[in-house]
């Protein structure tokens, strides 16, 4: 509880911070294209396999670091054949904050935070009991549930580029009853704009 | 955790940063509704109420006078009242507002003449913003759901879990249009939740089982409003037609248990006032229509219980320089049937207050009413004065005696005694004699409000209320197994008897505006009764000891804002349950593998921890709101027969043009 209540005390510093340094709030406007393996072992990842995902965001500057908001598809099928034919697809939407320091030039670090919601659907849903007896009562082939995700990414952008790579690790968790971990590994590359008039008025 | 939270709220208030905030018990300038999803979470908003729920989503409000088993507080929307109370049920999501849309409200716990109305257990009035000239269209969305979701593990037989509640989606539009004069505005709203938890769901589900289907066990209200007003310098014109349909769960006491129900409401309302110097004549006409119908279910159970009541109301204010005298009447005129049975009911109602600044520093209040029926009569009156002693500290006296007909108890008992034969439908046994008094109660109370700093105001106030008569409902239900279905309450034989007893209430409250961008509260809320009959300990045992919430907002930016809340609960001990206690429900049949949960009589207290960011685009027209609620995880339960609230996420997007 300690610790829950330090990182939430810590969250709301740097929110309070972020009043301060308001400085080149909406001027770069970044998209960010990655794939990413999962490298994490525990129970969820001993029994689904999964693909490799691909992860599409954008990120903002905003006052001390980067708002950002994004969606990752990974696709996850039964590795133990005791579950039948669990298979499912996670569409992963979130948004989130992050701060990037400058390790050397043209070279940053970016710890973050993401929140959002993990939508699962289910190829075959399941059906209780599974004889298809009397009142059968099948599940609902589409679940969504709250996830969290903690992500450092590191990025090179060479010279004046716009263009620039990135690599990173992501530790995501989804809660569920049984919550789902995953740790990801990403490569992909960003594009930066200077933003549009039209976009920074809206997210102004 | 709560000796680190009061470290960090003396810390802050010992900090001499400047700008003043004032509190009021009566009345709350502002509202953050960044935390709050739908308008029922507004009664958690004020410090002397408390609220509980079975599912969530509905809730039975206690104001301090009546206990969660009395008359429902009288709720305004912009100064009308509207009545959607049903046998002491009522459900805020019929109201066809947006939560975003309500900028600041005002209640009272006291039962007085509010707005040309009986306020019996006090009163709650949602004040909407007056529509912008021109044309402007609003629209806000909603969703949210609780953790712990079976997820991919529900094909594994050990591990399965029934699916967690989902709140939402909400759907909210409107549009207005003002000229200079004049305005109209349209105003729709669709509300569902469903009801997932194990703790309610193995009953309410087990009415879904209809035609050898199973079908969804959900909430869904529909509420639709359309207004026009003319205002000028003197004139003060509204009319109003608004409408709401529930289909809902309704958590009926007399019988331990939802009953599954279609609840509907209609209103028509004309209001007019006129201003003339120092004179003020308001008139208003209201008719109400409320009815509860059958609503699909395997039981065959069915309210069939419908009222249309006509209100008139006439009242006259007179101001001068130091003085403000208000008087008036209202006659309501119902006509009520269920079942068997056809009721007429006529009841005047009398009132006045007095306004007197006998000093610049002195005031006097005084208020009078009196409801007539048929057969018997109620009266109450209150006297206070208030005294400004320095230019910080005001002290505030009151005397209060109050009485209620059992006809405005809005108990079931009441048309159970004209012929209403829900009771025996539901196999619910009658305890005769059953109580027809008056409750009557009397109460005296001290109010301090200290100016500490320029920056920070704190509050207390004491209260000593005697209830010479409480009419209580008591229904100690049965455990009753049923095989293949599992193990649900029955009801037995229903008392209402009238209790006598003692309670002291005490409420603190520290506040403090730090500057534009940060500020924050602290409330704590006791309650204990004294003395009383066995009846009337055991029925405020529902009622938690103590209460304590802390609030923290801070906006760093003009266009982003953080808020904190956190409530803690002392426990509370529902003693109509006893029979349950210890016992092990299971889940639905269907949902196999089985699931299992234990019936306590007592809820656990808890710390309630809920945090939201609000981020506004294009110019403040869109707000963008992510709420984490209960943040740590605990297990929130108001209710023996309640959800355990666990850990949500809400999203809210609203747009403005």
């Amino acid at each position: 509880m300690i610790k829950k209540v330090v990182i939430l005390g810590f969250f709301l510093f740097l929110a309070a911070r972020a009043g301060y340094t308001q400085e080149g709030s909406y001027e770069r406007f970044t998209v960010d294209a990655n794939s990413a393996v999962s490298v994490l072992q525990n129970a969820f990842t001993d029994n689904w396999e999964s693909s490799p995902s691909l992860h599409l965001g954008t990120r903002v500057t905003y006052h001390a670091g980067n708002l950002e908001a994004g969606l990752r598809y990974t696709d996850y099928n039964v590795a133990n054949p005791d579950y039948g034919e669990a298979d499912f697809s996670s569409y992963f939407i979130y948004i989130g904050w992050e701060y990037p320091f400058t390790l050397y030039r043209g070279l940053t670090l970016a710890p973050g935070l993401r929140f959002g919601n993990n939508f699962i659907s289910f190829d075959n849903p399941k059906v209780y009991p599974p004889t298809n007896g009397w009142a059968a009562y099948p599940f609902d082939p589409h679940e969504s549930e709250f996830a969290y995700e903690l992500i450092a990414r590191l990025e090179y952008s060479p010279g004046n580029s716009p263009w620039r790579i990135h690599s990173g690790f992501a530790y995501n968790r989804t809660l569920t009853y049984h919550p789902l971990s995953v740790g990801l590994i990403s490569f992909g590359i960003s594009r930066s704009f200077a933003t549009p008039s039209w976009l920074k008025n809206f997210l102004q | 955790m709560i000796r680190l939270l009061l470290s960090i709220l003396v810390f802050l208030c010992c900090l001499p940063w400047q700008s003043t905030a004032q509190y009021s018990a009566e009345k709350r300038d502002s509202l953050n509704t960044s935390i709050l999803i739908n308008p029922n979470d507004l009664l958690h908003t004020i410090p002397e109420w408390d609220a509980v729920t079975t599912d969530g989503f509905t809730y039975r409000v206690n104001t301090g006078l009546y206990g969660f088993y009395g008359p429902q507080p009288t709720i305004y929307l912009d100064d009308i009242p509207i009545d959607f109370s049903f046998f002491n049920w009522q459900n805020l999501n019929m109201l066809p507002s947006s939560i975003e849309q309500i900028s600041r409200i005002s209640y009272s716990s006291e039962p007085r003449v509010y707005n040309q109305t009986l306020s019996r257990a006090g009163y709650l009035n949602l004040h909407t913003p007056r529509p912008d000239s021109g044309l402007s269209v609003y629209g806000s969305f909603t969703v949210g759901n609780q953790i712990e979701d079976p997820g991919p593990w529900s094909y594994d037989s050990s591990k399965v879990t029934p699916n967690i509640d989902r709140r939402g989606p909400h759907y909210f539009s409107g549009f207005a249009y003002r000229s200079s004069g004049w305005y109209a505005r349209g105003q729709f709203s669709l509300r569902q939740h469903q009801p997932t938890n194990l703790n309610n769901h193995h009953r309410i589900g087990n009415y879904s089982y209809v035609d050898n289907v199973w079908h969804a066990v959900k909430t869904t209200v529909t509420n639709g409003l359309a207004e026009i007003g003319y205002q000028s310098d003197r004139w003060n014109i509204r009319a109003r037609g608004l409408s709401s349909n529930n289909e809902e769960y309704v958590f009926f006491q007399p019988f331990g248990r939802e009953v599954p129900s279609l609840t509907g409401y209609r209103q028509l309302a004309v209001q007019a006032a006129r201003e003339s110097g120092p004179w003020k004549v308001s008139g208003r006409y209201l008719a109400h229509r409320k009815f509860m119908d059958y609503r699909l279910n395997n039981k065959g159970y069915d309210f069939d219980w419908q009222q249309l009541s006509h209100h008139f109301s006439l009242s006259s204010r007179y101001r001068q320089h130091n003085m403000r005298f208000r008087s008036g009447a209202s006659l309501e005129i119902s006509d009520t049937r269920g079942l068997q049975m056809e009721s007429q009911q006529v009841v005047a109602t009398l009132f006045g207050s007095l306004h007197a600044r006998l000093h610049a520093r002195h005031t006097l209040d005084a208020d009078l009413n009196v409801d007539i029926a048929a057969r018997e009569t109620a009266a109450s009156f209150s006297l206070s004065s208030r005294h400004q002693l320095t230019d910080g500290w005001t002290v505030e006296g009151d005397i209060d005696y109050d009485e209620l007909l059992y006809y405005r108890q809005q108990s079931s008992t009441y048309w159970y005694r004209h012929g209403y034969t829900l009771y025996s439908q539901l196999g619910i046994g009658i305890d005769t004699p059953i109580s027809s008094q008056r409750n009557r109660a009397g109460s005296i109370q001290l109010t301090n409000r200290i100016r500490l700093a320029p920056s920070t105001s704190f509050h207390f106030k004491g209260q000593a209320l005697h209830h010479y008569a409480l009419n209580i409902p008591w229904q100690v239900v049965a455990l009753h197994e049923q095989q293949f279905q599992g193990l649900y309450t029955q009801p037995q034989d229903l008392e209402f008897t009238s209790e006598e007893g003692n309670r002291f209430n005490l409420r603190l409250g520290l506040s403090q505006q730090l500057n534009s961008r940060l500020s924050h509260q602290f409330n704590v809320m006791m309650q204990y009764t004294l003395s009383g009959t066995n009846r009337y300990r055991s029925y405020w045992q529902q009622t938690p000891q103590n209460r304590m919430t802390y609030e923290f907002n801070i906006q760093p930016a003009s266009d982003l804002s953080f808020s904190l809340l956190t409530a803690y609960r002392s426990s509370s001990q529902w003693k109509e349950y006893q029979n349950l206690d210890g016992k092990r429900y299971r889940s639905l049949q269907p949902q196999y593998p089985l699931q299992y949960g234990t019936f306590r009589t007592r809820t656990p207290s808890f710390l309630k921890v809920d945090i939201t960011a609000k981020k506004w685009f294009w110019n403040q027209r869109l707000a963008t709101t992510f709420s984490v609620r209960n943040l740590l995880n605990t297990e929130v339960r108001y209710h023996t027969l309640g959800l355990d609230k666990a850990l949500q996420f809400v999203i809210k997007a609203s747009l403005t043009l």
